[in-house]
């Protein structure tokens, strides 16, 4: 329940912010890409779309993710995205709680605008 | 972002393209200040793993040599060059009796691996827009294959569809079958696979493409110049190549196990037939025919020459010596890796292995003691692993791995190693 209103809350955050903030919009112009966030159990994921100058979100995954960045498990995917050390989430891909799918590029912009 | 991520970022101080030129001495004492700055010399730093599959000292030399003889000679206009265009089909001719392909195959030469996918795939697309009116094409391939065929696939506009493996990590053919729609032009299957070293069933996949009429290619980029010898030495390798009906096309390094300077690959179509739809000959310019060995225009004839000096400098009797040298480096990592707490090498085919880590074990962690040592490697995701890759080095290297990776285990289940070791590289 806490992550999904976590991966709730990160879609208003990155849609508010491609509304107020000028330096955000220029982080997502000519970005056209689908991030899905998910738990291995399928028990939780949040889909958020870049295009346009804008940002969709919605609950549940898509079947056209550019990328999918998939937790072990809930625990420790809101231990690592609430963390204030950049590096948590490298660790967590280093320890096999987090497996990125698709482009690793992708996931690594994603976690620089998130952050 | 350096080691996962690109170049590195450097603010210069002042213009570096100087207003008069320097002289060659301090050209070249300038050149040497960046050789050392690398890690290159396998035999003085005996640690590094991955980053280099030129071991043979002697055959090195010869590369080099043959490759610095012939840099300048542009193999686009190999029909002014007699002696190129001699030398590439003796070169072409030897890849057909090492890989044992059928004498009526067609053997081109690219800059790498990648160029050899690319080259598949546009072979594919040609066929399957001219014969089956494919106008969205697709292709279908296991989740392993290398990731060069993503982005061939995103330059050409292609869509590309991962098969998730099957629980022994090799391709999952029924998977596959089910996959293959009307629009799917290409499957392909690795021999073997990168990230875990192992050979995907080529001949049910061959017989999958032949059922669906779709191209059939084999990524044989990493073990296409060690997979004959190693059969040769007893081996028990799946059947990779021409011998399988379905195979159209294959793709080989020469600056792998082929021993030749960088950078030098080869495709090979099964006969004319096949060849015909990668064929490119462009006049819709002032200048006339344009014709190029692949996709590339301007190539240099020095790393053909090298392998045409390797292949016969080593001749059969020294591939299989280099081979058997693999396969036995191979079982020395599998042995004493084995032995440390907290890690296992995963069984391979050839050419790569992975060693797996202990859940909770960060890899970026173990790079990064491992780096600090001097021992490189790289890793692999999926999961979390360390990629060690087969070449045939000595005792001393893989024994002063194996020190490390045993020295930085515990101290990272300790504590006293984590990611931030890695930071310098990342």
């Amino acid at each position: 329940m806490k992550m999904r209103l976590v991966l709730l809350a990160l879609g208003l955050k990155l849609q508010a912010s491609a509304l107020f903030s000028k330096e955000f919009r220029k982080k997502i112009r000519y970005i056209n890409r689908t991030v899905v966030i998910s738990t291995a159990d399928g028990g939780c994921s949040h889909t958020y779309i870049f295009r346009n100058n804008m940002v969709l979100s919605h609950p549940g995954g898509s079947d056209n993710a550019t990328v999918e960045l998939v937790w072990t498990d809930a625990k420790t995917a809101l231990k690592v995205m609430l963390s204030d050390e950049a590096l948590d989430t490298f660790s967590a891909m280093g320890k096999g709680d987090l497996v990125v799918k698709g482009n690793f590029q992708d996931a690594l912009w994603f976690t620089d605008i998130v952050a | 972002m350096g080691y996962f991520g690109g170049e590195q970022e450097l603010e210069f101080e002042g213009k570096l393209f100087p207003d008069k030129g320097a002289s060659r001495e301090d050209v070249m004492k300038m050149l040497s200040d960046f050789d050392a700055m690398d890690v290159t010399d396998i035999y003085s730093h005996n640690t590094i793993q991955s980053t280099t599959l030129m071991s043979h000292l002697e055959a090195a030399e010869i590369a080099k040599d043959a490759n610095r003889m012939f840099l300048r000679r542009n193999y686009l206009y190999k029909e002014l060059l007699p002696g190129c265009t001699k030398m590439g089909l003796e070169v072409k001719q030897m890849i057909k009796e090492m890989l044992r392909f059928p004498q009526d195959s067609r053997v081109r030469f690219t800059s790498g691996g990648s160029e050899s996918l690319y080259s598949a795939i546009a072979s594919a697309k040609e066929w399957a827009k001219q014969e089956k009116n494919i106008l969205k094409p697709e292709i279908v391939v296991p989740y392993s294959i290398h990731t060069a065929f993503s982005k061939w696939c995103k330059y050409a506009s292609i869509e590309i569809k991962r098969i998730p493996l099957g629980e022994d990590y090799r391709a999952d053919v029924a998977a596959m079958d089910k996959a293959i729609t009307k629009n799917t032009i290409l499957i392909a299957g690795s021999a073997p696979c990168w990230p875990y070293g192992l050979f995907d069933d080529i001949p049910a996949l061959g017989a999958l493409a032949e059922k669906h009429n779709v191209w059939m290619h084999v990524d044989g980029c990493l073990g296409g110049f060690q997979s004959p010898f190693a059969e040769k030495l007893g081996q028990n390798l799946p059947v990779w190549d021409f011998r399988v009906p379905g195979v159209r096309s294959i793709s080989a390094d020469l600056h792998k196990h082929g021993y030749s300077a960088k950078p030098l690959s080869s495709i090979t179509f099964r006969n004319k037939d096949w060849e015909q739809y990668y064929v490119c000959s462009a006049s819709d310019w002032p200048d006339g025919l344009y014709s190029t060995e692949a996709i590339a225009g301007t190539t240099s004839a020095g790393p053909i020459a090298s392998a045409w000096a390797v292949m016969k400098y080593l001749g059969e009797e020294g591939y299989l010596e280099l081979a058997k040298r693999s396969l036995e480096v191979k079982q020395r990592y599998l042995e004493k890796i084995n032995q440390i707490d907290g890690v296992e090498c995963f069984p391979s085919d050839l050419c790569t292995m992975t060693v797996r880590l202990e859940k909770g074990l960060d890899l970026f962690a173990v790079m990064g003691g491992l780096f600090e040592r001097q021992s490189y490697c790289l890793p692999s995701f999926q999961p979390p692993a360390l990629k060690i890759i087969l070449d045939p080095v000595t005792d001393e290297v893989v024994d002063t791995f194996v020190k490390d990776l045993a020295e930085v285990i515990p101290l990272v289940k300790a504590g006293e190693i984590s990611i931030d070791n890695l930071k310098p590289w990342m």
